[in-house]
């Protein structure tokens, strides 16, 4: 029962804690981010076992963990409502060439961050060619680029 | 049906007050989640200047931790403010030590004998100005746990220490 208690608890606590601080916390993976996210694991991997180094514990506490998952995603799939809570909606943040400043303030995105990601997925040189972008539910930003053909919009 | 942004051709779904609501929720936590951390820093989590507890009996101070951590080490003193013998007798409450297993004690006990609900420890004595007894426990439950010490015989003392999960 333990090993159960143990998996939901921390499922539930590292769930709220991320949710709740805004999902730029790990999406892009620079060397705070990466540090931050092994640290994580590494503080959560005591707990989830206790000491309890038992097979059948290990294996009850990823099944545990994977069970909750499933259950959560389900859920999602069923009430919309839910997965608002769960995941949050994606985030307009450049509109139509303007960049919704008090936006990027509320989720902690600079615009280096929106250039970089123009620049790696549609080879963007600067702003004016970034149409609209969006922080996605995951953390990461997508872009829609001005269309290269002149006469469009 | 994905709706459109106004006046774009982008395809997005956008709820304005759910987001507000949740930009909220996300504030509110922030402020949660600094004073658990300031709680904790005080020590109200364990491990702190507010986590340690003191009480007196029979010429003799106790000092024991009002929070612990079921599966942390933890340790309760019996400082004695003279050593009138070679030897001090200390009874602990079972309901305490059921709570918290003994691990081991500083120093060793001479001799050690159940009680009426509490176990009687002997401990060999120094012989300087004042001896100390250090318990060691090995916490294995959650909650509140109530317990009772007395030194050498004298009027029991009772303390509590709330163990977190």
């Amino acid at each position: 029962m333990d090993s159960v208690l143990r998996g939901l608890a921390m499922y539930v606590f590292v769930w709220l804690i991320l949710r709740l601080t805004g999902r730029r916390t790990f999406a892009q993976m620079t060397a705070f981010d990466f540090v931050l996210l092994l640290i994580v694991g590494e503080a959560t991997q005591q707990t989830l076992l206790g000491d309890d180094f038992s097979v059948t514990n290990g294996v009850l506490v990823v099944l545990t963990l994977v069970a909750v998952d499933v259950v959560l995603s389900k859920l999602s799939t069923m009430w919309k409502g839910f997965d608002r809570i769960l995941d949050g909606l994606p985030i307009l943040i450049v509109k139509d060439g303007h960049i919704l400043k008090e936006r990027l303030e509320k989720e902690r995105v600079t615009e280096e961050e929106i250039l970089h990601a123009a620049r790696e997925w549609h080879g963007v040189e600067n702003l004016d060619q970034v149409k609209h972008a969006v922080l996605d539910q995951s953390g990461g930003i997508s872009v829609v680029p001005v269309r290269r053909d002149a006469g469009e919009e | 049906m994905v709706g459109y942004v106004e006046g774009t051709r982008l395809q997005l779904t956008e709820d304005e007050a759910f987001q507000r609501r949740d930009w909220m929720a996300q504030r509110v936590a922030w402020v949660v989640f600094f004073l658990v951390l300031l709680a904790a820093l005080l020590g109200l989590f364990g491990s702190g200047p507010l986590s340690t507890g003191s009480r007196r009996s029979a010429g003799a101070q106790i000092d024991y931790e009002r929070f612990a951590r079921n599966g942390r080490p933890m340790t309760l003193t019996i400082t004695l403010d003279s050593t009138p013998g070679d030897s001090v007798i200390i009874d602990m409450s079972d309901d305490y030590l059921a709570a918290a297993p003994l691990e081991r004690t500083e120093p060793e006990a001479r001799a050690q004998a159940a009680g009426e609900g509490a176990r009687r420890f002997e401990f060999p004595l120094a012989g300087e100005d004042g001896g100390k007894v250090v318990f060691h426990f090995d916490p294995r439950s959650v909650g509140l746990a109530k317990g009772w010490i007395a030194v050498n015989g004298g009027e029991p003392v009772s303390f509590s220490t709330f163990f977190y999960p």
